[in-house]
């Protein structure tokens, strides 16, 4: 009875006008649609991000869920005009560091050169934060980071297959024995 | 006569919808006046079913919107899945004469649509405490007069909760209640072993964990434990006007709902010494047109109800309908929610839990109960949930790669939150009033608000602050770290009073059935008729009021009285 109810407002909502709308990805795939970035800055985004949160056995990584399209639209729309300051800076930077260290551009480096970067990058946010004061504006790194893994954990890829997504539980339960699985996505 | 109608009732959020409910039942043909755009049940809801990544920015704001909306943005529930049901800053200003975030929600259902869906009974303690301990006014009724309208509206609403046996949190009709966790149990235990006074219990909330034959037949059905509610809930699982009063009103025929009626003022009639009906202004037209009723009852959310009476003036009333004793819009009070404490547990990694709980562990007010022990006034009650920490802790590592990843993909250690809902003294000098120069778009004066904390609400702050980390460190917890948000009063979205109730018209605005002293055919059964905020939730308390005082205007009306 219970389920029956719970379906029926189901069907009424499948018949009515809240069908899903088209997936907003579509934008993504225009080559730079965001005025702040260049032409390939969604694959080296991609490439670090990818770097940081790998395809793992059964999940995808970070590039396979475009987390380097979302960096741009979320760096664009919804960082404030100081967090996006430093982010272009720092993107700049390391741009030009890779360009000064390797002379070729990341997406052609070897994984362990990738993971020297990336490594490089954490050194540097951790020699940010030591001499932080309260107020002081955070490390590029650490923007890039936070951006990476809320993209990445908030994407379908991540959120079915790096973590456990069950939009309707249906019911709850106060405890549940755990022994190593997934966390839950929600 | 056009136009005209047994009642009218200004406003359809929560305490609205019951009115109409209630009125619609007994057979008086209503008018339902709402200021914004209609809402109905399931169509109305677009971003239900969405997952986080259908959201452009995964359901947070451009940082556009935010900058041009402060105070909506401040709140937690606004974002890109529900930023449709709440109103935008610039929409309908006010003057902040001292920091006031004023939440609102302008459509069909109001903020019913986004509460948070907490449904505590006051207590005997929560009327009796202001006037006992000399901070606040008389209650002109007490526990036992609302004992079985709490009953009334528990049963239709719908309330998961456990029978407790508190005398500081009454039971009330109960359908099953949420679970705790293996550590908010640990908790509880400790809390209960080291305090006699205090009995942490899963809170109440008005989610159908088993609906019933009354809640079936509103075509609601079981809540899914997803806890998306903001979005308007596609399964009926949570209480709102658009799920439940007002469909409920609709069927029996009696109900017309205006959206899109903005009230200007309700229009007194010197003759007959009552009000007549309201004058509402066309929210898209801004054409003026004038409705008639017996009975009118104001639910147009706590300061708009303010608002409204203020702007009600007349001959017989030059300062605001009944305002005899000039307190209108004074004693405005809200609930201190700066205190916050968190810390984190170790142990029971064992366990984990299953589906989206809408409710926390409450923990009903200890302080002042039985006398004024403290040195502060009034009373707080604490919330807490302890959950395993998720991908975020990952930001702060210094990790990344494949072990990172599959590391922050499962749950990590456990996490407390925990915090107060505390009591604030209702002052006079806490008030709104009309701008004299600034109008909104609709030519109504703009309200500014004066509203702030004072010295009790600091002393009350560090008593949760030492009382809440004692009581964590007890239980074996780590990090236990405090912290005050220091937000604005209103963001707690618990505004109340204004036009509070008391047994005495000169220090008091309604009645103890909350018809205004000096105008009986006029009902606020709001926020604003609050003579006191106590510690537990208000909103089933606004719920209670109004049936109640829907009722007694049925007999007042059916008797010729009014």
């Amino acid at each position: 009875m219970k389920r029956r109810a719970a379906l029926s407002s189901l069907s009424v909502i499948a018949g009515g006008s809240l069908l899903l709308p088209p997936v907003l990805s579509g934008c993504e795939t225009a080559d730079h649609p965001y005025a702040l970035f260049n032409r390939g800055d969604t694959q080296l985004l991609n490439d670090i991000a990818e770097t940081i949160i790998p395809e793992t056995p059964g999940s995808p990584g970070a590039k396979a869920a475009n987390v380097g399209g979302f960096i741009q639209r979320y760096v664009t729309n919804c960082f404030s005009p100081i967090d996006q300051k430093i982010f272009l800076d720092g993107f700049a930077n390391l741009k030009a560091e890779i360009d000064k260290n390797f002379g070729k551009r990341f997406t052609s480096l070897s994984s362990a050169e990738k993971v020297d970067v990336v490594r490089g990058l954490e050194n540097q946010r951790t020699e940010h934060q030591r001499n932080a004061i309260p107020g002081t504006p955070p490390n590029f790194y650490h923007l890039l980071k936070s951006t990476i893994l809320f993209g990445y954990f908030t994407s379908e890829q991540g959120a079915t297959t790096a973590l456990r997504y069950v939009p309707v539980p249906g019911e709850q339960k106060g405890i549940i024995p755990y022994n190593g699985e997934k966390a839950w996505a929600l | 006569m056009e136009n005209t109608f047994d009642v009218i009732v200004i406003g359809s959020g929560i305490s609205g919808g019951w009115a109409a409910k209630e009125f619609c039942e007994k057979g008086m043909k209503t008018l339902v006046l709402e200021r914004g755009r209609d809402v109905k049940h399931l169509e109305d809801y677009p971003t239900a079913l969405k997952n986080p990544w259908d959201f452009e920015h995964r359901n947070q704001m451009p940082h556009q919107v935010r900058e041009a909306n402060p105070i909506v943005s401040r709140c937690y529930a606004f974002g890109e899945a529900t930023e449709h049901f709440f109103l935008k800053d610039t929409e309908h200003p006010y003057i902040q004469e001292k920091p006031f975030d004023w939440i609102r929600g302008y459509q069909v259902g109001g903020k019913s649509l986004l509460w948070a869906r907490q449904v505590q009974r006051w207590s005997k303690f929560d009327f009796e405490m202001p006037a006992r301990d000399g901070f606040g006014a008389e209650w002109p009724i007490s526990y036992d007069d609302l004992a079985e309208w709490y009953s009334h509206v528990e049963t239709f609403v719908g309330i998961s909760g456990n029978k407790d046996g508190l005398e500081t949190l009454p039971d009330g009709e109960f359908l099953p209640p949420w679970e705790m966790n293996a550590v908010e149990k640990h908790i509880q235990s400790a809390i209960k072993e080291n305090y006699k006074d205090r009995y942490p219990i899963i809170g109440r909330c008005a989610h159908l964990t088993e609906p019933k034959e009354v809640h079936l037949e509103q075509g609601r059905g079981q809540c899914q434990a997803r806890n998306l509610c903001e979005r308007g809930c596609p399964f009926g699982g949570y209480f709102s006007s658009n799920s439940s009063t007002i469909p409920w009103a609709e069927k029996t025929g009696n109900l017309t709902l205006q959206p899109d009626s903005v009230v200007h003022s309700i229009i007194y009639d010197e003759a007959l010494g009552k009000a007549k009906g309201v004058r509402v202004i066309n929210r898209l037209t801004k054409e003026t047109t004038e409705y008639f009723a017996r009975v009118i009852f104001l639910n147009a959310s706590t300061l708009n109800s303010n608002l409204i009476l203020l702007n009600s003036r007349s001959e017989r009333f030059p300062n605001g309908l009944g305002n005899d004793s000039g307190l209108l819009g004074k004693y405005i009070a809200f609930h201190n929610y700066r205190g916050e404490i968190s810390a984190t547990y170790k142990g029971h990694e064992d366990t984990y839990y299953f589906g989206r709980r809408p409710t926390a562990v409450m923990l009903p007010n200890f302080r002042n109960v039985y006398q004024n022990d403290m040195p502060f006034k009034g009373g707080y009650q604490i919330h807490f949930t302890a959950t395993r920490k998720s991908w975020q802790r990952g930001i702060a590592s210094d990790q990344f790669g494949v072990d990172f990843k599959e590391s922050i993909s499962k749950p990590g250690d456990w996490s407390i939150y925990m915090m107060a809902q505390a009591e604030t003294v209702p002052k006079e000098k806490s008030h709104v009033r009309l701008s004299t120069t600034e109008v909104d778009e609709w030519g109504i004066p703009q309200l500014i608000t004066s509203v702030d904390y004072d010295k009790n609400d600091e002393l009350l702050l560090q008593d949760f602050f030492k009382q809440g980390s004692d009581m964590l460190e007890k239980a074996g917890c780590e990090n236990i770290t405090t912290r005050d948000t220091g937000q604005a009063p209103g963001l707690d979205i618990h505004e109340m009073g204004g036009v509070r109730m008391g047994p005495d018209p000169e220090t008091s605005l309604l009645n103890k059935w909350n018809q205004l002293h000096a105008c009986n055919n006029v009902f606020v059964t709001d926020g604003a008729c609050m003579s006191s905020t106590g510690s537990h939730n208000p909103s089933l308390t606004f719920m209670a009021l109004t049936a109640r005082a829907a009722n007694f205007a049925v007999v007042e009306m059916k008797k010729g009285a009014l």
